[in-house]
């Protein structure tokens, strides 16, 4: 399934636009609509702490037992699931570092987006190509 | 051995053993969790810098002044 390249503020122009997917995200009894920053510069999927008070998770620290560190700083993160729809793709499920911080994109990074889904960029042409991958 | 046959004896801990039983199982917890793929204490590494907005219009410009000063 092709998606076109995108920006996020109108202040932007071509020079800005990203691979920004949009999905929903579904948790047991919550459903969020958002959009995912495809960022293969990211070795997890982050989800920000709007979203995952959306999909219903109460946030503890005692829960953080993960942590993310580079350009957004270190913080500690929990680990949390959600079952992804992509446009007509295939469910799937994705393991999320959610983080305190609401600033943050959702990103979806290599695990496990880039696991579940093979993925293809044209710059050239401001599309990318996302694919469930196939069968081991 | 059941919860109830083991709480007489864990009552009878000083308070400081009562807490490291606590801290303990909270770790067993934690660590006993599924959270596959993702691994229990690992450090996640964001290499992407954001956000960026202007770089690679600025990065384009700076080219493209440098592909004019050659001709």
């Amino acid at each position: 399934m092709r998606f076109k390249y995108s920006t996020t503020d109108p202040s932007q122009d071509e020079f800005d636009s990203l691979p920004r997917v949009p999905l929903v995200l579904r948790s047991e009894h919550e459903a969020v609509e958002a959009v995912g920053l495809v960022d293969s510069g990211a070795t997890v999927n982050v989800l920000p702490h709007e979203v995952g008070v959306q999909l219903g998770a109460v946030w503890e620290d005692q829960r953080a037992t993960i942590r993310l560190a580079g350009s957004l700083g270190s913080q500690p993160a929990i680990p949390l699931f959600a079952t992804a729809e992509i446009g007509d793709l295939p469910m799937v499920r994705l393991a999320f570092a959610w983080v305190q911080r609401s600033d943050v994109p959702l990103i979806l990074g290599q695990t496990n987006f880039f696991m579940e889904f093979d993925v293809c960029f044209y710059r050239s042409k401001l599309e990318f190509e996302v694919r469930r991958r196939s069968p081991a | 051995m059941t919860l109830a046959e083991l709480l007489p004896a864990v009552k009878q801990l000083p308070a400081v053993d009562k807490l490291r039983l606590i801290r303990i199982l909270a770790e067993e917890l934690d660590t006993g969790e599924d959270i596959s793929p993702l691994v229990p204490h690992k450090v996640y590494h964001l290499f992407t810098p954001y956000p960026m907005s202007g770089a690679a219009r600025a990065l384009a410009s700076a080219m493209e002044l440098r592909e004019d000063d050659r001709d």
